[in-house]
This record gives C-alpha cells, structure tokens and sequence, in this order.
C-alpha cells in the first residue's frame, strides 16, 4: 500500500498534476465562496475540458474542486452568515455568531485546520477502509434512509434554538416547499397550478440565497438589527486561544469520525454529517447554553464532518461505481467520458489512477490549509466594508450567483420572495436552518418513506424486521425524549421562579 | 457589541403569524387530497404532502396555544416565549419593538425585483449594476457618484468573473454586454 502511495506521489513529478491541483482548490474555494455557483456548477462548466486533461487530470481538478468548495463554504457562513451551500448552513450557526463577538479570525482558522484534518483522516481512510466499508453502506435499504432522515429532521427540531414547534413548522414548510414539481415516486407533477415553470420546483440555490442572504441584507437596511462595526484582526489575532483550541482538538477528530461514516451514505451525507456533529458536539458539551452562542465546538466538528464527507464520498464511487452524490455524479461522467468506468475491479485495473488521486487529494488538502490560513486576514477584512457597501454587493452577488446556476429569472424572482419570507419570520424566532435543511433532505425521505410503505404493504411491523432502522429510531426517540423531558423540567423550574 | 434593548412582546402579532401558518397546513392538505393519497401498499402522489400537512397544523396549533397563554398572563410561557423570540438559530439578535424601515426595505426589494424584470431588454449586467447603485443609496451612502461607482465596479467585476471567465450566459439586453 506505501509502496503504491508513493507511487502515487511520484506521478506528481509531472508539473501538469501539480497545476491542475492548485487550479482545482483555487477554483474550488472561489466557488464555495461565491454564492449560486458550487462545486455543482463549476464541474458542469468544465466537464467539457476533461477529455483534454485526461482521467487522472480530471479527477485531481475535480476532487480539488470539490475539497476546495467546502473550505469556502464555511468562510461566508462564518463572516457573512450566508452559506456557500447546504454544508455550511450549520457552520454559520456558531460560526456568525463567533464573528459577532469579535472572534472571527480564530473561527476561520479552526474551520480551516478542522478541515485539514478531517479531509486527511478521511483519504487515510478510504485507502484502508474502502472496500469493506462499501459492501456495508450498499446493504442499506429504502428503511434505513428513511430512518437517518427522520433521525436528522426530529434531532434539529428538537435542538433548535427556541420552542420545538416552531422548529417543526419550519421543518414542515421546507418539507412543502420541497413537493413542489415532479413526485419522485410517481412522477406526476403536483403544485404547479399549471405553470411549467414550477415543474422543476424551487431552486434550492434560490431559496437559500434568498432565507439567507437576502434576508441578512434586508434585516439590516430595514433597522431591525444594527449593523456591527467589526474591525479586522491582526495576524496575531487569527489564532485561536489556547482554551479554544483545545475544545476544538476532540470535536474535530470526532467530526472526522462521524463525517466519514456517513459520508458513505447516500443522499446528502455532507449536510447531515455536519447537523449529526452538532448535535454530537451538543450533547457531549458541559455548556450546552454556549451553542448557537459562538460555541468553538460547533465550527470545528461541522467543518471537519463535511471534509470527511466529501472525502468518504469517493469511496462507493471508486469501488461500486455509484455516485451517492450530484457532485459525484459529475466526477463519474468526467470519468465516463474518458472510457473509464470504475467499479469493484477498479482499483486492480487502474491502480495508476487510483493512486494518484489519493495522492492528489492529500497534496490538495496541503495546500487548501497552505493558501487558506494566509487569506484568513483578508476574508476577513470583508467585516471592516460598511454596510451601505456590503448590503448591496451580497444581494447583487446573491442575483447574479442564482442567475448563473440556473438561467432563470424565475429563481431570482424566489429568491426576493424567499428573502422576504425570512425577513418577517426569523425575527421571531423562526429557524431557517431548519427550512433550508428540510428542502435539502425532502426527496430522500419521501422516497425512502414511499418506497418503505410499497415493500411492506403497508405494514408498519415490517419495520421490526430491519434492526438497522430500529436502532436508528430508538436513538432518535431516546435523544428527543430526553430533550423534551430537559425542556418539561426547565419550565417546571421557571415556573416555580416566577410564582 | 451592545445589544438592542428588548421591547415589550407582541403575542397578537406573534397568534397572526402562527394563525397563517395554520390555514397554510389546511389549504397544503386540501391540495395534497386533491392530487391524491393512494393506498398504504400503493401510495399517490398527496400520501406525503398530506403527513407533512398533518403535523404543519398540530404544530401551528401548538403555537397558537402557546401564544394564546402566554398572552392571558402564564408567567412560564411568557418567559418561555420571549426567550424564543430573543433570537434564532441563525443569530438573529433580540427584537425590540418593531421599528421596521418598511420604506427602505420595499426600496431594496423593488431595486432587486427590478433584474429579473427588465434583464432580457435592458441587460442582466446593466441592471444589476443600476439596483447595486440604488440599493447602496437607499442603504445610506452619500451622495450619487459613490453608489453609481460601486455599481459601475461591481458590474465590470460580475462581467468578468462570470461571462468572462466562467462562460455563464447573461442575457445581453440591447447593449449586448452578455
């Protein structure tokens, strides 16, 4: 294996490697921190030029993309709060609210190093774990999807900040929102009142840049909240404080873990590795109360989870030839259209490539965490442009961002409305990271839940059968129960204050 | 940072929201029915919309009462309440008395709006250049020349990046900048 490893490494004596790594995680965290355009969409743009840089070439550029996005992701979720993607929507819960209190520098460089290491624990194991793991994660079926789902929507309503049924109608709207268009059981259009232009659905880029983005703009132009006058740190100041440092340490290595476990899982394991870390992280704290208040933990175990994710996302994608992912999706067409077809016999009949996209992928990190922590100061430096600057440029990069993912006048049209919608509800104390996760995670659930219900007949014992599913569920019902049983007592004791 | 003084809490605007959310979970449902539940073993096209309307209005409805005690005096869920309200998930900072610039706000909104309507004639890059200008303006830059510039910037930067490097295609309008 080390000696593959290494020669791995020795392809990268060839400059063109070297370049297309660097042109990867540039491009990669420029698009992560963009908003609209995602590793989705720069990888559709330049899935022409792979047949010109040839398979290796294309799966160092796409896997540096991809490293890249999630490392600019986290970086507006933490200044702006306005999540790169779906990934970071987590991150910016405790990671704004480190910027708020004048903590921005070291919640970046913890999300950087957090990344670095989770994005190298997860390429250490896809070398040693890959096919093993593989042959588990493809066992599981409709049942256990729909059991990690509803594991992740109940956990994040019963965590959110505030009453769980306000959390639960967010969730509920996301969940509707998300029906609009094509059932993906039947394929019948539904809720389109007749309109073609509804029959893709909402853009998922629109409503996030609108309940994020727009609604951050709005909120701040209309008065609501006052504009905060952050000045930029010093390079001292970028670096964590001890304390800081050593609550970062477990979360991400327990991050890691957590991130590539359910990275092997299909569907959008990136975003719910990262909601799964923050409630881990919640839950193993002695100060609970510090979550959602710039709580370190809550920026180190997200950012590492969704690294490790992404790093684990290769892995049935490598062994099985199955893309659980859009982005994987894109990196086996790039394959595809270089006569490569991966699967079980890929490592044996392409150990060349295998080997250096490993190789890749730690010289990728490498230099993610290199070129990062120096332009730490100047994304920071974004927080020094007054408002009446950078309201404007959010909502323009906002339009243009949605524009581009989809050549749609319409989604910019959601977008405002969705801003508007969460400009009215969050100040209320409405959760938007529930609405947006809830979009995120509708398809699967519903599909897994419709598919569930067809292969038992309806019968809910059938469930019984599925130990996996059981598990899944029993967690969750012991977790929300506790929460709830938390809540009950806390109000009993507010109660007998105030009488 | 300091932050606002909370103002007294509104449990009639607060019932007017969780009331709305109430008729949305009926009306989803209704139209959930109306596409269609199918059987247990052979489900349609509403079998889910329809549970995810179900626990809309159970939790509209908790809401509802939760709002409706705190109103007639709970000192519990008052205190519970205002603590809901005292900020969100994503950071949003204590309410106080809502003292919403509408005027700035419908300004934004009517700007933005103005892209998407006028992009295919005008030009998306011109457009988005115009409503960065008005909305830096309304935001409360000074003057017209600096909101002007910044727009002009941002749209040269917006042309470069995405139609110059990126090869998105913006629609051009009549100056064919796309």
């Amino acid at each position: 294996m080390l000696h593959d490893l290494g020669a791995g490494f020795a392809s990268f004596s060839d400059p063109t490697y070297l370049l297309l790594a660097l042109a990867g995680v540039v491009l990669g965290t420029l698009v992560g921190v963009l908003p609209g355009i995602g590793p989705i969409g720069a990888m559709s743009i330049l899935l022409g030029v792979t047949t010109q840089v040839g398979p290796t070439g294309s799966l160092i550029l796409f896997a540096g993309i991809y490293f890249g996005s999630t490392y600019g992701g986290s970086t507006t979720s933490i200044l702006l709060n306005i999540p790169g993607e779906a990934s970071s929507v987590v991150t910016a819960l405790d990671g704004n609210q480190m910027t708020k209190k004048g903590r921005s520098g070291p919640a970046l460089t913890i999300a950087a190093v957090s990344s670095f290491v989770a994005g190298t624990l997860s390429i250490v194991g896809l070398m040693l774990f890959a096919p093993a793991l593989s042959s588990v994660a493809v066992k599981l079926g409709p049942p256990e999807y729909m059991a990690l789902c509803l594991a992740g929507l109940l956990l994040l309503a019963a965590l959110s900040h505030g009453s769980t049924a306000r959390a639960l109608v967010m969730i509920c709207l996301g969940l509707a929102v998300g029906t609009v268009g094509i059932d993906p059981v039947g394929g019948d259009l539904r809720f389109t009142m007749g309109s073609t232009t509804l029959a893709q659905g909402f853009s998922f880029t629109a409503l996030v840049m609108g309940v994020f983005g727009v609604t951050e703009a709005l909120t701040i132009v209309g008065g609501k909240r006052p504009a905060q006058a952050v000045k930029a740190p010093r390079l001292r100041e970028l670096l964590p404080s001890r304390a800081e440092a050593r609550r970062a340490g477990p979360a991400a290595l327990r991050g890691s873990v957590i991130g590539f476990l359910l990275g092997l899982v299909p569907g959008p394991a990136a975003v719910l590795s990262t909601f799964a870390s923050y409630v881990t992280e919640k839950r193993v704290s002695r100060h609970p109360e510090r979550f959602g208040h710039g709580a370190v933990e809550g920026v180190a175990g997200p950012e590492a989870a969704n690294n490790a994710a992404a790093g684990a996302a290769f892995i049935p994608l490598m062994v099985l030839g199955i893309p659980f992912a859009p982005t994987m999706a894109l990196v086996l067409a790039a394959l595809l259209l270089n006569g490569i077809v991966p699967g079980p016999t890929f490592v044996d009949d392409q150990p060349e490539l295998f080997w250096t996209v490993i190789a890749a992928m730690y010289i990728g990190n490498l230099m993610l965490l290199v070129l990062n922590l120096p332009l730490v100061g100047l994304f920071t430096r974004l927080l020094s442009v007054p408002p009446h600057v950078m309201m404007p440029l959010i909502i323009g990069l906002c339009t243009i961002g949605v524009y581009a993912d989809g050549n749609s006048t319409f989604d910019v049209v959601v977008m405002l409305a969705a801003g508007v919608f969460g400009f009215l509800l969050r100040s209320s104390g409405f959760s938007m990271a529930a609405f947006v996760l809830a979009v995120v995670l509708q398809p699967t659930l519903e599909s897994s839940l419709r598919q569930t219900m067809a292969f038992s007949d309806g019968d809910p014992t059938y469930l019984l059968g599925r130990p996996v599913t059981m598990i899944i569920l029993a967690l969750v019902a012991a977790a929300v129960g506790g929460m709830a049983r938390t809540s009950w007592v806390a109000r009993r004791q507010a109660r007998s204050l105030v009488s | 940072m300091t932050q606002p003084q909370r103002a007294v809490r509104h449990p009639d605007a607060q019932a007017t929201t969780a009331a709305i959310l109430l008729v949305v979970g009926v009306f989803y449902g209704f139209q959930a029915v109306r596409e269609g539940i199918g059987t247990p073993s052979d489900t349609g096209s509403g079998f889910f919309p329809l549970i995810v309307a179900i626990v809309l209005v159970i939790a509209s409805a908790l809401l509802l009462v939760q709002e409706w005690r705190a109103w007639r005096g709970d000192p519990a869920v008052q205190a519970q309440s205002a603590l809901d309200q005292a900020g969100d998930d994503e950071g949003g900072a204590p309410e106080g008395e809502p003292r919403t610039r509408w005027a700035r706000v419908a300004g934004v909104l009517l700007a933005s709006l103005a892209v998407p309507l006028f992009a295919e004639v005008v030009g998306f890059v011109v457009m988005l250049s115009a409503a960065v200008a008005v909305i830096a303006k309304i935001a409360g830059m000074r003057g017209w020349m600096r909101p002007c510039a910044l727009g002009v910037v941002f749209g040269v930067v917006a042309w470069l990046v995405f139609v110059y490097w990126l090869f998105v295609p913006l629609p051009a309008g009549v100056l064919g900048l796309g």
